[in-house]
């Protein structure tokens, strides 16, 4: 299932990713942006427009194109006609005052929508190219793919090496002992946590901090090689120390992965984030590069709700 | 603009911009009344525009703690940052400002001493009103936020540097027709420096507005006088503008 919103540099050269599309997806994969497609896109951008979005578009492979999304929770519209391009390799922070639909949005990007009654989403969210609400994806694969972390740690009332071990296990990545004490280590190292944790992985993870409890659920979903990390406000149940290092970690985590952000802090969005996109009300304002948006906004709104104006 | 949610934080911003007004304010009445002691050899007016400079500086002190505490408190961004840091800047100008009109005054104290010489003054005071003018219009632009008017400004820069060339003529002739009084020119040279270099702290000023309206540099050439060989100026226009 293929779909294409700006003409790709294989309609030029004749060759391109059209076999990428077709190779069976392998979960623990992690599949890399095709820059020749988006490099024929900055080209040749001839970008859907919405309704007045003020819009920069993101340098670098996209890994996530949101087209026209629409959120209905029964009657009730909460999502209107979104249309993003989220970058792979970048943390991406999507921020604006509650309610706005940011959190919706969010969720739609590994199908948490779904589990709710009556919620329906329209539009098109693709992910390589490829649209994740189409019938042959598996919401529960996807979800390995498109993991997320939530506002409070949720870790399972398991010791702190169960936690990391259950995804890879249920999904059947690993099956030797030897090897899947080599995936947690490297989960919690790459969380920040082993050094914490190395000498009492057996021990309930129930008795860690938040701060910890929260980078062992970031071990948790990096430990099933996810290829996008969806965070919402990872850090508004966290101290300002544990805030930080969890900061850190994004910055160090985004080499590897495409990091969505949903934040109320501002300050954190311009301090963990390169691309930042502004939603009010259900819809999209404006999006561009973080530097931009908090140096010089070009929307009304984006300048009056960064700087502390909305009433 | 809208309220600040937060009014304390919108006073705070507020305060800072009245404190640019009054320094503006008092920065151009001490250039005003420098140039009037030098046509009047007024000397109580000199001394007192000396005396007054001291007002300026406290105050250039005051708007830095006021800004450095709202960057530590408010975390200003966007607008709001670049009107913090622009008063930064312009504080510095009008101090800088102040300190040449000072100088001015100085001179005058000198002068005073000395012989009239009418037809310069007369030349050192129309150049101080045009500078008056500049400063008057940029602060003016900056109180009101009116974009076209501080590119007014900026653009006419070169009417300074105009006059600037025509003293320094000026008062090479005098000097040569009469070695006496190349003291006395010397002083006056001085200050037609000085309201030169006041010219550019109002092109600056003009640069820091453009800023903190559009959040961009302001782009093209700004036209400028060149000194001409026969000037043989000892010190050409080196320009003390931050681009």
């Amino acid at each position: 299932m293929k779909f294409r919103i700006f003409r790709s540099a294989e309609d030029q050269t004749g060759a391109g990713p059209a076999e990428a599309a077709e190779t069976p997806r392998i979960l623990p994969q992690i599949k890399m942006g095709k820059a020749d497609v988006s490099e024929g896109r900055l080209e040749d951008a001839e970008p859907v427009t919405g309704p007045a979005v003020v819009d920069s578009p993101p340098v670098g492979p996209i890994k996530i194109a949101a087209r026209d999304v629409g959120v209905f929770y029964g009657d009730k519209q909460a999502l209107f006609d979104v249309s993003l391009d989220i970058p792979d390799k970048t943390v991406t922070a999507l921020i604006g005052p509650s309610g706005c639909g940011k959190s919706t949005f969010l969720r739609t990007m590994n199908r948490m929508n779904d589990t709710i009654a009556g919620c329906r989403v329209t539009g098109r969210i693709a992910m390589d190219d490829e649209d994740i609400n189409d019938r042959s994806i598996d919401p529960v694969l996807l979800r390995a793919r498109v993991g997320m972390v939530f506002q409070r740690p949720n870790p399972f009332p398991k010791s702190i090496y169960e936690n990391v071990a259950y995804g890879p296990k249920i999904h059947g990545l690993v099956s030797a002992k030897s090897e899947m004490d080599g995936v947690v280590e490297s989960a919690l190292k790459r969380a920040g946590l082993w050094d914490e944790v190395a000498d009492r992985l057996q021990s309930s993870a129930m008795g860690l901090s938040g701060g910890q409890q929260q980078r062992l659920v970031i071990a948790r979903a990096i430990a099933v090689n996810p290829e996008v990390i969806l965070m919402d406000e990872p850090c508004s149940a966290l101290d300002p120390i544990a805030t930080a290092r969890i900061e850190e970690l994004i910055d160090e985590l985004r080499e590897r992965f495409c990091i969505v952000i949903v934040t109320h802090s501002m300050a954190q969005a311009a301090r963990v984030s390169q691309r930042t996109a502004f939603f009010h009300m259900g819809r999209l304002v404006e999006t561009g590069d973080t530097e931009d948006i908090f140096q010089n906004p070009r929307e009304r709104r984006t300048l009056d709700y960064i700087t502390g104006r909305f009433g | 603009m809208n309220q600040h949610t937060v009014k304390a934080y919108g006073d705070e911003l507020n305060q800072i911009t009245a404190e640019i007004a009054r320094m503006g304010g008092l920065a151009e009445a001490q250039v005003a009344d420098a140039i009037d002691s030098v046509a009047r050899r007024d000397v109580a007016l000199a001394r007192a525009v000396v005396e007054r400079d001291l007002k300026l500086d406290a105050l250039h002190r005051d708007v830095e703690k006021k800004a450095i505490r709202l960057i530590a408190l408010r975390q200003p961004v966007a607008s709001d940052l670049r009107r913090t840091l622009g008063a930064m800047k312009i504080a510095t100008d009008l101090e800088r400002t102040g300190d040449l009109a000072k100088n001015i005054a100085k001179r005058a104290l000198i002068l005073a001493d000395s012989e009239p010489m009418q037809p310069l003054t007369r030349s050192i005071e129309r150049m101080g009103r045009l500078v008056s003018t500049r400063l008057r219009d940029v602060l003016d632009a900056y109180t009101a936020s009116e974009l076209d008017r501080a590119v007014a400004v900026w653009q006419t820069d070169d009417e300074v540097d105009e006059h600037y060339n025509a003293l320094f003529r000026e008062l090479l002739t005098y000097m040569m027709g009469d070695p006496r009084t190349i003291g006395a020119c010397t002083h006056l040279l001085f200050m037609a420096k000085n309201l030169e270099r006041i010219g550019d702290h109002a092109t600056n000023i003009a640069e820091t507005v453009h800023y903190e309206i559009t959040g961009e540099d302001i782009v093209g050439e700004r036209p400028r006088a060149q000194p001409t060989a026969e000037d043989s100026d000892p010190t050409p226009n080196i320009s003390t503008h931050t681009h």
